[in-house]
């Protein structure tokens, strides 16, 4: 199986699946920034849920008009089936690999 | 809810930026952090809104916009700005040529102004740094010169808390240096204490500030000098034999010094008692060290600019202190570095040879600067709106397939805005390869300095879009405002308005040419007078030998017999210092016998019995020298303007005295009085001179003045060398032709002149070129009228004449315009002479026959063609 995720993009991928059929902009910019304690700009988030949405990854719908938001309404994300797919590949990468370590003490610096 | 709103403006932005798609996401998204963050602090929010409003300014979130739908009409331009360009590739030639070469000249010259005006600015700690200047009194009132007692720094650096630092300066005395088994004679040396790097940022390449002058007889050299002496070897440690001083060790070596430092130095030498003494005699001894003497500049540093007043006051106790109370205190006083360039006329007394600056040259400099650009931009605007006046019919097309007046206007101004910023570009390359040129034109070594650039950049920037604008503005904003079917039909849009454009296009550029040329002509005519006028003796074919050994002093009449033997010298005779503008007589006060108090200030010179019939000087009253040596020593001449000040011839045969200032005064006879002569540069009026003897008790014998035959000039001057070598075995013979030595008190002028003449013939060169382009563009316009008329029966000479008679009506209104410029721009210029030529009306005359037989021959060559073409072509033309 063949795709193209960075990092973050991995990251946004996990919390939309994570937020399941709640996730919009704000919601993954709040969730993210307390998991990582990273400082997040929006716009970094806008970027990476429309790299998603056009690899097929997520999709999205309209939500409701709420006054907060200037009259304007959100827009949720789902993960698609694909993106799913996706996920699973990329968390049995790492495990295969991760278990691959041996079992010794690191030297500390 | 609260009523919290984030700027409006940011909002904006983002909704005229951001994809319609994607708006509604992002401006939610935005609104409601904003609504989070402004529970805590509105401020805040309204920043990180902003923030975010910035950070969603990317290049995926935005609209895809209708201008670039149209890169295919872009195109489009870019193609037909190229073939019009192409098609007169002639005149665009001289177009863009003009423009570049104009900017050119100007960069040139705003670099040498960057450079007038950056004096000494290279060092770090330059507001701080001062000269110290002492107020000596004499005759003429306040005499300010730069030299104090050697002692002077010490105290300062010891006793007065806001000196940081102080250091003193000599200028080392021209002489034989010998390292690596090579021998020059160098000029151009200076002597200072340990602290000079402390105060100067002169850049060392090798050795650390602190260490280079801390040992005594150490010496500190230049790059070029190292290489001359010691090519690629390492010079440190190595040993120089100064013929004056000694031997010096090198320990260190400097960047060539900037050619903006005041002080201008090859060598510095650690400065000691015994170098002092090695220079002088030893009845000097007061002079260079005790307080009484003033030998050496000094240089203090301050603690803070602010202090200087503070400096000011407590100098003068201190100089009670070491002076003693009862001594009368010479007034000192402070004088900023980056200073001393431009406001240290009227202070005696330079290191080494400088230029000092002149901000009348550097405001003249500017002037032209800006002439020549105004005159390069004119140029270009007038023969681009020439040339835009042919594309009439291209608005016309464009217009008629559907072009809005704003696109045309566009097309005009970024067409107009590329090519120049062409030229500009070009101009830019130009001056960096013309550089070499020019600093061998002004004898100052420039360098292409980006920083200094980057300071006009502004005005650069303001300039190009300026050009832009004007130069487009023709078709830009007038063509493109007319009715697509009038354009087409009529071609010539509103034959009375365009014609208008013309003749005023025209008449501006006749008003360049002539105003140039004029000023030109008269600057040289002022600058032919000076070097033709006769000073009141001759110069020519004389040698000056400098005498600085007193060997030859005490034999100079041996010496003058022996020269004289010599077939091809004519004549011998010694002064005190021979008479040039580049070096001023001694300065002495002058009073009657019976008027002891009535003194008159003048400058006196020594001479032999044969000065004045060698060199021809006019002896208007009573007699020559004896020839006895016993009454010729109290014998003087006065000059004309002298002999005045006393009644004139009367003052023949009675008694003067002379004092040189704290010398006894010598009692002499007057015995002659001498025509006026020019004893100082042709910008000063002739002041009163009193000539005595060259044994006199004032002044020693030091030039001695040989007159040539004119043959075998190089022969006699090795036999010359040969004699003198006999008298003086100490010292190389230094020699100097009299012409040469009268030029150099112009030297900087040279300079001036150089940049000017040199400057008007290229901006002459340029306006020439605009006045044929515009002429034939004038002539060619008309063609169709040119048919016309010959149908009507006119012969080919009637219409030339009618051309020329049309474009004589503009010269004529130009001329009106240009010759009271002008006059004026000479006029005020010539004021800075004493001795100068007036304003002949035959210069404008001259200049208007020339520049008529010009428009003539123009208007021949271009029209020549036009109007001998058979009717019907010119009536099909367009």
């Amino acid at each position: 199986m063949e795709y193209q995720l960075g990092e973050f993009e991995e990251l946004v991928l996990l919390t939309v699946a994570a937020q399941h059929d709640t996730a919009y902009g704000v919601s993954i910019l709040e969730f993210l920034s307390a998991e990582t304690k990273k400082k997040i700009n929006i716009s970094a988030i806008h970027v990476a849920l429309k790299r998603l949405q056009k690899k097929g990854f997520v999709n999205s719908r309209e939500g409701g008009i709420t006054a907060e938001r200037g009259g304007r309404r959100k827009k949720y994300y789902v993960v698609t089936a694909y993106g799913k797919q996706v996920l699973d590949a990329q968390n049995n990468l790492r495990s295969r690999i991760y278990n691959k370590i041996p079992q010794i003490s690191f030297s500390k610096v | 809810m609260d009523h919290k709103h984030p700027p409006i403006w940011a909002v904006r932005f983002l909704r005229w930026f951001c994809r319609e798609t994607y708006l509604s996401e992002i401006e939610g998204d935005l609104f409601e952090l904003y609504h989070i963050r402004a529970k805590k602090s509105e401020r805040k929010a309204n920043f990180f809104f902003v923030w975010n409003v910035v950070r969603s300014f990317r290049l995926i979130n935005l609209k895809k916009n209708s201008m670039l739908n149209s890169t295919g009409m872009f195109r489009n331009y870019f193609k037909i700005g190229i073939r019009s360009l192409i098609k007169d590739r002639k005149f665009s030639f001289i177009n863009l040529a003009g423009l570049s070469l104009g900017l050119a000249i100007f960069l040139a010259i705003v670099l040498l102004v960057q450079h007038e005006l950056n004096f000494d600015t290279f060092h770090s700690k330059a507001d701080r740094i001062y000269q110290v200047i002492q107020v000596f009194q004499n005759s003429d009132g306040d005499d300010p010169e730069i030299w104090t007692s050697s002692k002077l720094s010490e105290a300062l650096r010891n006793d007065l808390s806001m000196v940081e630092s102080a250091v003193s300066l000599n200028g080392a005395a021209s002489t034989w240096v010998e390292a690596n088994g090579k021998r020059f004679f160098e000029e151009d040396g200076i002597m200072s204490g340990p602290q000079f790097f402390e105060i100067f940022d002169f850049e060392l390449v090798e050795g650390a500030p602190e260490e280079v002058m801390k040992n005594k007889r150490s010496v500190v050299i230049t790059e070029s000098l190292a290489k001359k002496y010691f090519g690629f070897e390492d010079p440190i440690g190595q040993e120089m034999e100064f013929r004056s001083y000694g031997r010096f060790t090198i320990t260190g070596i400097l960047k060539d010094i900037p050619a903006n430092s005041y002080i201008q130095f090859n060598y510095i030498l650690t400065q000691d008692l015994d170098v002092y003494f090695s220079q002088v005699s030893p009845g000097f001894r007061t002079f260079f060290l005790s307080w009484s003497g003033d030998p050496t500049a000094t240089y203090v540093l301050l603690d803070d600019p602010a202090s200087k007043e503070n400096f000011e006051s407590q100098i003068s106790s201190l100089l009670k202190t070491y002076l003693g109370e009862d001594k009368e205190i010479n007034r000192h006083y402070l004088l900023g570095l980056p200073d001393l360039h431009f406001n240290s006329h009227g202070i005696d007394g330079n290191i080494n040879r400088y230029i000092k600056g002149d901000y009348k040259k550097v405001q003249i400099l500017i002037g032209i600067a800006i002439i020549i650009l105004a005159m390069a931009c004119l140029n270009y605007i007038n023969i681009s709106t020439a040339r835009y006046i042919k594309r009439t019919r291209e608005v016309g097309v464009r217009k008629a397939m559907g072009a809005y007046n704003s696109q045309v206007t566009w097309q005009f101004l970024i067409e107009s805005f590329l090519m120049v910023l062409v030229s500009f570009s070009v101009g830019i390359v130009l001056v960096y390869f013309l550089l070499p040129l020019f600093n061998k034109l002004t004898g100052i070594h420039l360098i292409f300095d980006f920083n200094a650039l980057i300071t006009v950049l502004p005005y650069f920037f303001a300039t190009i879009l300026l050009v832009t604008i004007l130069a487009g503005f023709y078709p830009a904003f007038h063509l493109s405002r007319f009715p697509a079917v009038s354009v087409l039909k009529n071609l010539t849009v509103s034959v009375k308005g365009n014609g208008f454009l013309r003749r005023a296009l025209v008449t501006v550029q006749y008003m360049f040419v002539i105003t140039i040329l004029a000023s030109l002509i008269i600057v040289n005519q002022q600058y032919s007078f000076m070097s033709n006028k006769s000073l009141g003796f001759i110069t020519d074919e004389l040698v000056i030998l400098e005498i600085d050994d007193g060997n030859v002093r005490n034999n100079y009449e041996l010496f003058k017999s022996e020269l004289l033997k010599h077939p091809d010298i004519k004549g011998v005779t010694g002064f005190t210092r021979m008479i040039s503008g580049y070096r001023s007589g001694t300065s002495v006060s002058v009073n009657q016998l019976e008027t002891p108090d009535e003194i008159v200030p003048m400058r006196f010179y020594g001479m032999d019995e044969n000065g004045l019939s060698l060199l021809e000087f006019q002896l208007l009253y009573g007699q020559n020298f004896s020839g006895i040596h016993s009454l010729d020593s109290t014998s003087v001449f006065l000059n004309e303007t002298a002999a005045e000040k006393y009644g004139g011839e009367n003052i023949v045969g009675k008694f003067i005295e002379i004092e040189e200032l704290g010398d006894d005064k010598l009692r002499a006879k007057v015995i002659g009085i001498v025509k006026d002569f020019h004893h100082q540069s042709l910008h000063a009026e002739i002041g009163p001179v009193v000539i005595g003897y060259y044994l006199n008790p004032l002044v020693s014998l030091d030039d001695i003045v040989i007159q040539l035959s004119g043959f075998n000039t190089l022969q006699t001057l090795e036999a010359i060398e040969q004699i003198h070598a006999r008298y003086d075995t100490r010292e190389m013979l230094t020699w100097e032709f009299m012409d040469d030595m009268v030029q150099r008190a112009y030297e900087d002028e040279q300079v001036f002149r150089n940049i000017f003449v040199g400057a008007s013939i290229l901006s002459f060169c340029i306006a020439l070129l605009g006045m044929i382009g515009l002429t034939s563009y004038s002539i060619t316009s008309k063609t169709k009228e040119i048919g016309i008329r010959k149908i009507l029966g006119a012969s080919f000479y009637s219409i030339l004449n009618m051309e020329t008679k049309e474009l004589a009506k503009y010269l004529g209104v130009s001329t009106i315009i240009a010759i009271p410029i002008s006059w004026w721009f000479t006029y005020t210029w010539l004021m800075n002479f004493e001795f100068r030529i007036g304003i002949s009306p035959l210069t404008f005359i001259a200049v208007i026959a020339f520049i008529l037989l010009a428009t003539i021959l123009v208007v021949f060559l271009v029209g020549r063609k036009v109007a001998a073409s058979p009717p019907v072509e010119a009536i099909r033309y367009e």
